[in-house]
């Protein structure tokens, strides 16, 4: 197949894919919004388990399936699929500002409409259809259709076409370079209008409203304008996410778990695997944590460098200054098998050669793809995190601030300063920053004292989310299979590509037991952190 | 300090930390010192389950440390070569150990390998070596049919009127890699472009099984998916270790002599059946339903014995190291080790024939009879860009 029909193929399945999951996104938004604050934290975990739960365990315990009924390969893989990209857009609508003409306004210019049937006003009826739950619909519906498009290891070990094979399948068989790079233009241009899309969504999402005060304008948000007069029963979307979580994590659980008992027994007795696994993993935990913690420091300076900007520059600036941030997740947004096939001809070049055979172009190319990410993930944060409350526990008991971390908002905005509606500050020609700096004086009020409850309460209303998020990005990191096999040098032999490798041979009950161990053990040690964190608080 | 500003300085820290695990587990690895002789940068496309114990003895034996890079199954060999191709102003490899031949004959085309005749090379016969050392050919596998006993029987005939007429129970993995891709070569190089350009195009028109590699079809002629198919001998034995009810025929090609006046008619009368009897094993046409692998073969087919080869790469500061495991790797005992392996490869040179497993002994009456592969790379090459048309453009 050329990789023109491979891409036609990938966009026919992702447009399906997308179409067919935008209601039930929406549906789950709704039903999220609904949800009481400790509630809607569990119905988040649940809902984006099948999304963070590692592709490559999914595509090895289904893939037995796709095989020996070729017939259903297609639609088994764009059923995972389903379930990786409706938490996508669920969560993406979540954070999604509010719409600029809600339902109330469609609703009075469709009674206006009655009354006068003018084709202006049939017009300006559709205009406020596209500023309100079109506008609010695309940056989801494109991120989803991002993750669904690039989509590589599911489509590999299902055996169904998609472009990403055909690369991996050209780089190996020694297309030439120049050719690889004609050939990228395709799945490129494909994804450029969505890309551009995503990235200027990113941009603006700084101004989401947190998901209690959405709550509050009740029905009037764009979603449910999109579902018209139809009632989402909230019960369908639990049962959805029900679903999900069988399909995307417990099922491929269950596939591997009856042999995976018998091969860590096996396993228990070989201490050369044993040792070379631990090996593996240790190095994949060290990349990875480097390029997640890389991301996110760098995407947490850079918005807040561009919040902090100084006062005199003007506005232009500033704008612009966030316009070269969110073009900087341009590459990271292209996948990750573009990503690493281009970190390799790059570091090909001569005067980078040095460094083609370190960690360091697997790194990098980690935290660049890792970058959109990271800045969805902390605008997420920002945007969920309460507020108020995590002010109050900061005042509480201990002022051992810096002066930079006064001067800094509580909910530092990585926008490029343009105020948010209802801000106050805005009519002042103040920005948020601004407001913020009465920290300092409330804050040198108290004295500095260890205060074990405030430790606790700043941990679990502000920290802890942070301390997931990164957990989060790093397993991104560690799960990732084209930046793995594509640059990792010599002698640091990541698991990854091996039990890839071993996949390919079919189901075994000791790659059963060491893909169990690799992908769990990262979830073991983030655990134990958060566990040893709680008793040194103590 | 407040928690605050102890995330930033964790974020910060922990990379620093991680990074410095890292730094050490780089500067653990193989080393970068040029004329290092404890140490050997491999790339292996052998399957790491089988290479690692050999590689390990090695070690243990010599002293000498091996870093290895293996490659993915679905890829095998071709991505290394192409890696190597792509080092040779900076190689990072000493030491190719290839699980075939033809994708080492290109690498020694194109210059980028050291020659060495050592005790292995000696040892080996003519037609699994380079006649001047370049590479080195050794425990071989072969390519063969593989039949679902309890859907059909292990006939060669039977297998032939498969593929001739219900391609869609039988699998192949897709020909642009590894041993499928050999097996295409020396198709191509026997039957002519047209003759495998038709049969190619018959099977895949007619919905044969087409998927990632041996292993794969292994899996579905095992499962009882497909009926047959065509795969490996140590895939073979993986299915049969398991208890599946396989069996195999060994891939019989027949070969095209140049024609003798007379036989021109008999040629273009076989050339004329058509794609529906392109046989892989010619003689089974009418030869009744004796399988083929028990017969004397005759002189005019040959089996594809695709050997292990194993080079040094040009440029390597390490060359008294890479020689050292060159003949290590061609050893009567790393032959018999890999013969007594769960993959039974074949071995090419002497070794201790009672130390040799039944199902090998059968196998090395079978390897006699492989076609000698070291001229197929203008057919390889070829063979590949057509290939390339087909599946990438």
């Amino acid at each position: 197949m050329s990789l023109a029909s491979a891409c036609l193929w990938t966009l026919a399945r992702t447009l399906v894919i997308c179409l067919v999951a935008w209601p039930v996104c929406a549906a789950v938004e709704r039903w999220l919004r609904g949800l009481a604050e400790e509630r809607r934290s569990v119905a988040l975990v649940g809902l984006l388990a099948p999304f963070c739960f590692p592709e490559l365990l999914v595509g090895y315990a289904f893939r037995d399936l796709a095989m020996f009924h070729p017939q259903w390969a297609e639609l088994l893989c764009s059923g995972l699929l389903f379930v990786r990209v409706v938490p996508v857009g669920a969560v993406a609508l979540l954070m999604a500002p509010p719409p600029e003409c809600d339902a109330a306004a469609i609703h009075c210019q469709r009674m206006l409409l009655a009354r006068v049937s003018h084709p202006s006003q049939q017009f300006d009826l559709w205009r406020c259809y596209w500023h309100g739950p079109i506008k609010r619909a695309l940056p989801a519906l494109g991120l989803m259709a991002v993750v669904a498009f690039q989509e590589f290891e599911l489509a590999a070990l299902l055996m169904t076409t998609s472009w990403t094979d055909w690369f991996v399948a050209a780089e190996r068989v020694g297309l030439a370079r120049s050719e690889m790079l004609r050939q990228a233009a395709w799945p490129l241009v494909m994804q450029l209008p969505v890309l551009i899309g995503v990235v200027s969504w990113l941009g603006h999402v700084g101004w989401t409203p947190r998901p209690s005060e959405s709550r509050a304008e009740g029905g009037t948000d764009g979603a449910s304008i999109l579902r018209g007069r139809g009632r989402i029963v909230p019960r369908w979307a639990l049962a959805y996410v029900l679903m999900a979580l069988v399909v995307g994590c417990v099922a491929p659980l269950s596939l591997l778990g009856w042999r995976t008992i018998e091969g860590l027994s096996w396993l228990a007795r070989q201490r050369t695997q044993q040792m070379g696994l631990l090996r593996e993993m240790v190095i994949s935990m060290a990349v990875s944590a480097c390029a997640g913690l890389t991301a996110w420091t760098v995407c947490r300076r850079v918005m807040t460098m561009t919040q902090l900007a100084p006062a005199g520059l003007a506005r232009r600036g500033r704008v612009g200054l966030g316009w070269v941030m969110v073009t900087g997740l341009l590459p990271g947004l292209l996948g990750s098998l573009l990503l690493s096939l281009g970190a390799v001809t790059l570091f090909q070049v001569s005067w980078l050669r040095p460094l083609y055979d370190t960690p360091l172009p697997w790194v990098l190319a980690l935290t660049v793809w890792l970058l959109p990410r990271a800045a969805v993930l902390q605008l997420w944060l920002d945007a969920v995190r309460p507020s108020e409350a995590v002010h109050l526990a900061e005042m509480l008991g201990g002022s051992g601030m810096s002066r930079s971390e006064r001067q800094k908002p509580p909910h530092p905005s990585p926008l490029p300063a343009k105020p948010g509606r209802g801000d106050k500050a805005k009519d002042k020609g103040k920005t948020k920053n601004e407001a913020g700096t009465m920290t300092p004086f409330t804050s040198t009020l108290c004295p500095s004292t260890f205060n074990p409850q405030r430790s606790t309460l700043l941990w679990r209303l502000r920290d802890q989310p942070q301390f997931l998020a990164m957990s989060l990005l790093c397993y991104w990191a560690y799960c990732d299979l084209p930046t793995a096999y594509l640059l990792a040098p010599t002698g640091m032999a990541p698991g990854l590509v091996r039990l890839y490798n071993f996949m390919h041979f079919g189901r075994s009950a000791a790659l059963s037991a060491e893909a169990c161990l690799f992908f769990g053990g990262p979830i073991v040690v983030v655990a134990g952190a958060i566990l040893v964190g709680r008793v040194w608080r103590r | 300090m407040t928690s605050h500003s102890s995330n930033g300085r964790w974020s910060v820290l922990l990379p620093v930390f991680a990074a410095l695990v890292l730094a050490g587990f780089w500067l653990s690895g193989p080393s970068r010192e040029e004329g290092d002789l404890k140490s050997l940068v491999v790339y292996c496309a052998h399957d790491s389950v089988y290479a690692d114990a050999i590689l390990k003895d090695f070690e243990k034996q010599s002293g000498i440390r091996v870093d290895v890079r293996y490659d993915t199954e679905a890829t095998k060999s071709l991505g290394l070569v192409n890696l190597i191709v792509s080092e040779r102003q900076r190689p990072r490899c000493d030491v190719f150990w290839n699980n075939e031949l033809l994708g080492t004959v290109d690498l020694q085309a194109q210059g980028l390998l050291e020659p060495h005749k050592g005790t292995g090379w000696n040892r080996l016969p003519e037609k699994y070596r380079d006649s001047d050392g370049h590479w080195v050919g050794f425990a071989a596998r072969l390519r063969v049919q593989i039949v679902n006993t309890r859907e059909v029987s292990a006939d060669d005939e039977v297998v032939q009127n498969l593929f001739a007429f219900e391609p869609a129970s039988v699998a192949v993995a897709k020909p642009l890699f590894g041993t499928t891709l050999t097996h295409y070569t020396v198709l191509w190089n026997e039957w002519g472009p047209e003759r495998l350009k038709e049969w190619h195009h018959h099977l895949r028109l007619r919905g044969v099984r087409e998927v990632d590699g041996n292993g794969a079809v292994k899996d579905l002629v095992a499962q009882g998916v497909c009926s047959a198919g065509l795969t490996d001998t140590d895939d073979f034995f993986v299915a049969l270790d398991e208890g599946k009810p396989v069996e195999m025929l060994p891939v019989r090609v027949l070969l095209t002599p140049s024609p003798r006046p007379g036989e021109e008619a008999r040629e273009a009368e076989n050339k004329s059946e058509g794609p529906l009897t392109l046989a892989l094993s010619p003689q089974s046409r009418g030869e009744g339903t004796k399988p083929k692998a028990e017969k004397k073969t005759e002189s005019k087919t040959k089996t594809i014995c695709i050997p292990n080869t194993v080079a040094i790469i040009k440029g390597t500061k390490r060359v008294e190291a890479a020689r050292k495991l060159i003949d290590f790797l061609a050893s009567a005992e790393t032959e018999l080790a890999l013969a007594r392996s769960k993959s039974r490869q074949v071995p090419l040179g002497p070794v201790d024939e009672a130390q040799l497993p039944d199902e090998v002994r059968r196998l090395k009456e079978w390897a006699a009879d492989g076609v000698d592969l070291r001229s197929l790379l203008p057919a390889r090459r070829e063979c590949l860009e057509w290939l390339k048309s087909e599946y990438l453009r």
